[in-house]
């Protein structure tokens, strides 16, 4: 079921028009670097003004709005399984593991470096989740050689989940062999082009500057018209003005200018409005993702986007905090709670991560998959309908009878009540004879149920064959030896 | 004399480029030397907003501001010192610079400002910089330390290859190396043999300061 958001909002509707404007006022008077030939070309063509030795442009409003107008409203996001389909736009929120995180830890702190294992397990944790949609694998796995992870985090979600997932683009290589992987689960080039099955995430390097890896990474999916995300990380105080506003400001003419580029590339290449933006902390000088300023920056993203009328991305589920305490539980849940309402239709970090996505544990995927279970429950609101009214049937049990054996509650209770995941609801007595346990034993033993038993659908033989080809003529031409041995039951 | 030396101080705690300026000049006519005007004027201030950004009453804008106006002095006095042939004892020098393909700099910036500010020689190298020009100004400078940072997972090989052209060179006991970058461990620093690493600015200048006294 498709849970919808977009009631909270945060900025009227002048305010949002008067950070447009202001935005487009960067844009034309103080421009944004762009470090990469072909887009500067492009830009000059779409009526951009280019300086090619300073790779500085300014961007005249019209052509900023002409672009705007040509991006769409939605797409279709395809995973191996079409029943997964994630649909992008219209409030419609889906909720996306965390990423990139480097080390994963358990529940005792004891902390060690992510493997592919690590990237094959969250994968299929996400895979088995309701209320996860993506099958993005959290980790970057440190057990290979730098030259191919992306081809073994690529490689290891499409043999471990059916959901759509990001493929990588720090480069042309890191692209071109996401793309490829996704070619070959696809079936081809042309079925790819009808059932787009990959999507990419870039980030620019605030303030106003584009990257030249990523933007040689984000110039091969938009040639085919893959859907990106432009996702800036503004760091309030350092990188962007230390007033939100401000920041907001600065992160929207960086996300329009990702959005002119892809237009000019490709007219009508989906653009999705991106922010993982938030404030430094100043007293350690480190970006704060769960303040709730990062919050108030993706309550209005969601706005700008429904304004500008593209998909949106956030963040949630995100946590500062180091181990699985109550700071964990507080970070995680509000900001997850706050981009869900706001009507950001991805939201990346929900389920995972902690220590600002520097860790991972698969206990807090557990915790945190219950919360998006939650969230999704109040997204789901309240029905209200002669059924869930229930006036004939609180006539016929009448003062004083009770509702515990009708049908009527058999048959809706899944329907209304949320079963939580690992909540523990018991009377204290209870609780304290049965061992004393916190929420993070009851997620160990759920989750190492779950990795036990949960196979997810494989890929069929042939693909996978054709998918571990390709990936050792990467290894020959990065001149490494293979690691391939490191992927779970894969014959070689 | 002592007025003139508060009054550098209060021009350095209010942040003010050109009071500081116009504070350092009066106290040089009023005859106060290069080196006690450093060391009684300038660095007090320096000193005073540390004592209150540790107990939580500043933070690292104060610290930058003040670095920033105590840079402004020491560009006045500095060149006095040099041709009085006198040297501010200096904690030590370092090279810094964010490593090859990488542009991400605020973190290293705000870290050469305030080691500089802590008495060290920093020599910036900037951003996107080739394993081979660390190397050609280790040699040339032959610092007490190398600083690499970098921030993205797909850059921080480069912190690897540095270290190994060193060894290949026979540079590496000559200098110490520290490691920084939102994406650096305790298990990366360990695997490719720096010194140190630090996930902070402030541990950055603990650190560095501990690689030079040890």
């Amino acid at each position: 079921m498709q849970l919808k958001g977009g009631k909270l909002q945060v900025l009227a509707e002048e305010q949002v028009k008067d950070i447009h404007a202001a935005s487009l006022d960067v844009l034309e008077h103080t421009g944004v670097i762009v470090p990469e030939r072909r887009c500067l070309e492009k830009l000059a063509e779409a009526g951009a003004n280019v300086d090619f030795e300073k790779e500085h442009v300014l961007f005249p409003p019209w052509v900023v709005e002409e672009a705007i107008a040509k991006a769409p409203a939605h797409f279709t996001w395809h995973g191996r399984d079409p029943r997964q389909d994630v649909f992008m736009g219209d409030n419609i929120v889906n909720f996306g593991p965390a990423s990139s995180v480097l080390s994963v830890s358990d529940i005792d702190g004891n902390k060690r470096l992510a493997t592919v294992n690590d990237c094959e397990k969250f994968t299929r944790l996400a895979d088995q989740s309701e209320n996860i949609k993506e099958g993005y694998c959290v980790v970057h796995p440190s057990d290979i050689p730098d030259q191919v992870h992306h081809a073994y985090m690529v490689f290891s979600m499409f043999r471990n989940s059916t959901k759509p997932f990001r493929g990588r683009a720090f480069g042309p290589n890191e692209a071109l062999d996401s793309i490829k992987i996704a070619e070959i689960v696809s079936g081809g080039e042309e079925n790819m082009k009808k059932r787009p099955n990959l999507i990419v995430n870039c980030c620019p390097v605030s303030p106003l500057a584009h990257g030249k890896q990523i933007l040689e990474g984000f110039y091969e999916y938009v040639t085919r018209r893959l859907p990106v995300i432009w996702t800036p990380e503004v760091q309030a105080g350092a990188t962007g003005p230390v007033t939100i506003a401000g920041s907001i400001v600065q992160m929207n003419a960086e996300i329009l200018s990702g959005l002119v580029m892809a237009q000019a590339i490709t007219p009508s290449t989906p653009v999705v409005y991106g922010t993982v933006s938030s404030i430094l902390d100043m007293k350690r000088g480190v970006i704060a993702y769960a303040a709730p300023e990062a919050s108030l920056i993706n309550l209005v993203a969601a706005q700008m986007a429904r304004f500008y009328k593209i998909p949106s991305r956030g963040t949630g589920g995100f946590c500062d905090g180091n181990t699985l305490d109550m700071q964990a539980g507080f970070e995680s849940a509000m900001t997850l709670l706050m981009t869900a309402m706001a009507g950001v239709n991805y939201i990346i970090g929900t389920a995972g991560a902690m220590s600002s996505t520097m860790v991972c544990s698969y206990e807090k995927f557990m915790i945190d998959d219950q919360v998006a279970g939650m969230v999704a429950r109040l997204l789901r609101g309240v029905e209200v309908n002669p059924l869930t009214m229930a006036t004939e049937l609180i006539a016929k049990v009448g003062p004083k009878g009770h509702y515990m054996g009708e049908k009527h509650t058999r048959e809706n209770l899944l329907k209304e009540h949320y079963i939580p995941l690992v909540v523990d609801r018991m009377k204290y007595d209870t609780w304290a004879a049965s061992g004393s346990k916190e929420i993070k034993h009851l997620a160990k033993e759920k989750v190492e149920k779950i990795l036990a038993e949960y196979q997810p659908e494989p890929l069929p033989a042939e693909v996978e064959k054709e998918i571990v080809a390709y990936i050792k003529l990467i290894e020959k031409r990065e001149g490494v030896s293979s690691s391939l041995d490191k992927f779970e039951n894969l014959s070689l | 004399m002592q007025e003139k030396l508060e009054q550098v101080t209060e021009a350095v705690l209010s942040m003010d480029v050109d009071d500081v300026k116009n504070a350092v000049t009066e106290a040089l006519d009023a005859g106060i030397k290069p080196l006690d005007l450093i060391q009684d004027g300038l660095t007090p201030a320096v000193n005073k907003v540390g004592a209150l950004f540790e107990k939580g009453e500043c933070f690292l804008p104060e610290l930058i501001g003040t670095a920033e106006a105590m840079k402004t002095g020491m560009t006045i006095v500095q060149p006095l010192l040099v041709a009085a042939n006198q040297e501010q004892k200096k904690l030590g020098k370092i090279v810094i610079g964010t490593v090859c393909d990488d542009v991400h700099d605020i973190g290293k910036n705000i870290v050469a400002a305030m080691l500089s500010t802590h008495g060290f020689e920093v020599i910036d190298l900037g951003i996107n910089v080739a394993d081979d020009e660390f190397i050609k100004t280790v040699e040339k400078e032959q610092p007490d330390i190398l600083g690499l940072s970098a921030l993205l997972t797909t850059t921080m090989a480069h912190q690897q290859g540095v270290i190994e052209k060193l060894e290949a060179l026979n540079l590496r006991s000559k200098v110490k190396v520290i490691i920084g970058g939102a994406a650096v461990t305790p298990e990366w620093t360990a695997k490719i043999g720096a010194d140190d690493y630090a996930a902070d600015v402030i541990e950055a200048v603990e650190k560095c300061k501990n690689l030079t006294s040890a």
